[in-house]
Order: structure tokens, then C-alpha cells, then sequence
């Protein structure tokens, strides 16, 4: 299996399928990432649950790192409160950013009376995982008149892809002319 | 006396075994843990042996034994030390201990409880 591949500091949950004999000990499930198999980047402290005897799926919630790197996943399984088995998955979370940039803007319009148009923005992912990026759009210069009237400003960009950002713009004013929008990276 | 021969007395009707208060350990499979005997055995200064084991089947196939261990009596209470390495493999396993004084069987035990060793199987994560 290829390693999962997380947003630093997102939510997720790891099942864990273990089947535990006999039915009706006491068990908990430690789940945790570290870089040196020592120190606990991240961990799900200890998650009780009972054994049924049979296969039982564990659900484990944890907080991704907000480091870069690649984390060996542990697991530390106690029956009856004694250290059963110390588990590390094949497969490393490696944790990563996006990085969403602006690649163009058409910014500059001329825009005719009473006719909407959609300025387009294009916007890429850089980094290493798919994310999201808010960018703000606001007016620089130009003529009275002319505004923003749709705007979808939060993209989701997966990673090593672009998406086009679409701006709504209309002239409510007298005359034609253009106007200059410029676009801001929160 | 080898255990096919106590079983087979057992079942003859010559001996019997008696029960031992304990209670109800789940020990992790191949972790080593120590049974302390209390007993007073009179009079002082003879020789005793005691062996505990575990089995799956009624005290004749030993999974695991402290081996017969000697002590000699104090005419008083005493504790006997009697270290035990548990099985590898999962089970319910009957706590049997047989005591032999200058030689001659005295007495076999058998605990009101159970080991039970567990197992887990190997754990899957998805996410």
C-alpha cells in the first residue's frame, strides 16, 4: 500500500481490525506517529474497548503532526493493562503541505454597459498534498461603476493541478471602460 | 509418580484432587510470573516437594511447569516460591500443584480458577 499521505495538523480516524481471545478483557489501543520510534510526534492516547473474541473493528481519532516528515505508525496493544504487543505498520503517514499559488490573472477588463463578465484567475499547488487556499479579490483602479458580483474565492487544489477561479464582474455605471482587479493571497 | 499415573489413580478412585483458593490471572503469553504456596507443613525439618504446572487437559499433558521444586518444612507458615513461565499459545489452562513430602505424595491441588493466556491477532489499520 502506497504510505497516506495527510495535511499537517488535519483530523483523522485509523480503524484498527484486531480480534482479541477470549471475549470480555480489558484492552486499550495506542496509536502514535514518530519520526525515531521513541518520541511521540502525535498519539491518540489510549482508546478502551472490551474483546469480543472476534474480529472488532477499533476506531482510533488523531491528530496529524504539524511537521513535515515522514512518521512510522505505532501501535501499543494492553490486555488487562500489560503491554501485549508493540505494532509499527508497514506503511509511513507522511505529512504534508499545500502550497497554492496564483499562476495567472487576466486582471485588467474592459467592460462593456450592462454586460457581465467572468474574470478568470488560475491558481496551482505547488507543495506536496492537496489542500486549500482562500484568496481574497478586491478593485485597484478604474472606472465607477463596475463590481464584483460572484466570486468563488476558495479553492480546493489538488496537488500538481491548477483550477481556474472564476470572477463575476458587471458594469453598473454610465459608460464602458475597464477597471484593474488585483487578487490577495490570505 | 508421572502424571499419566496420578491421572491414572485420579480416575481409579485412590487419590483425589483437592481445590486451592486463586484467582482469576490473565498473564501475557510467555511472561514470566511467580506463585507463592502458603502452607505450614509439620514438623520441622523435612523434605518437601511441590510442583505447579498448567494444563489444557485435566494435569496430563504439562504446557508449562515450575518443575518439582525441594524445600524443607519450618513447622510454621511458610511461603514457597514457585516461578512459572506461561504458554506461548492462547488458552484456558487448569493450575495444578502436587506435593510430595519425604517422598511420598501428599496431596494434589487443583486452583478454583483458571490462567488464561490471550491472544490477539496481528492488527490491521486503514484510514
Amino acid at each position: 500500500m502506497q504510505d497516506p499521505e495527510f495535511l499537517s495538523g488535519s483530523q483523522h480516524t485509523a480503524v484498527v481490525k484486531l480480534a482479541v481471545n477470549p471475549a470480555s478483557l480489558s484492552c486499550s489501543i495506542e496509536l502514535y506517529l514518530s519520526v525515531d520510534g521513541v518520541t511521540k510526534a502525535v498519539t491518540s492516547g489510549e482508546v478502551n474497548f472490551l474483546s469480543t473474541g472476534v474480529q472488532q473493528s477499533i476506531l482510533i481519532p488523531i491528530t496529524s503532526p504539524l511537521v513535515q516528515a515522514a512518521y512510522g505508525v505505532y501501535l501499543v496493544i494492553l490486555v488487562n493493562d500489560q503491554v501485549f504487543g508493540i505494532y509499527k505498520a508497514a506503511e509511513n503517514a507522511v505529512i504534508g503541505a499545500a502550497d497554492i499559488r496564483l499562476v495567472s490573472l487576466a486582471a485588467t477588463q474592459e467592460i462593456h454597459l450592462g454586460e457581465p463578465i467572468t474574470i478568470y484567475i488560475e491558481a496551482e499547488n505547488f507543495g506536496t498534498i492537496g489542500g486549500v487556499r482562500t484568496f481574497d479579490v478586491g478593485v485597484v483602479a478604474g472606472i465607477v461603476g463596475i463590481q464584483i458580483i460572484s466570486l468563488a474565492v476558495t479553492p480546493q487544489v489538488i496537488l500538481g493541478e491548477s483550477v481556474f477561479i472564476d470572477i463575476g464582474v458587471q458594469n453598473f455605471g454610465d459608460t464602458a471602460g475597464s477597471k484593474t482587479f488585483d487578487v490577495y493571497v490570505n | 509418580m508421572n502424571n499419566v499415573k496420578v491421572a491414572q489413580a485420579i480416575q481409579a478412585g485412590q487419590v483425589s484432587r483437592q481445590p486451592i483458593e486463586m484467582e482469576d490471572p490473565t498473564f501475557l503469553p510467555g511472561s514470566l510470573h511467580t506463585a507463592y504456596a502458603r502452607m505450614t507443613v509439620s514438623p520441622t525439618g523435612i523434605s518437601c516437594t511441590i510442583e505447579l504446572y498448567l494444563s489444557l487437559d485435566g494435569g496430563i499433558t504439562k504446557k508449562a511447569t515450575t518443575t518439582p521444586i525441594v524445600f524443607t518444612s519450618t513447622g510454621a507458615i511458610q511461603d514457597v516460591t514457585l516461578p512459572l513461565t506461561m504458554p506461548a499459545v492462547y488458552g484456558n489452562y487448569g493450575v495444578f500443584v502436587d506435593f510430595y513430602v519425604a517422598g511420598t505424595l501428599y496431596g494434589l491441588y487443583q486452583a478454583t480458577a483458571n490462567v488464561v493466556i490471550p491472544s490477539v491477532t496481528p492488527p490491521v489499520i486503514t484510514w
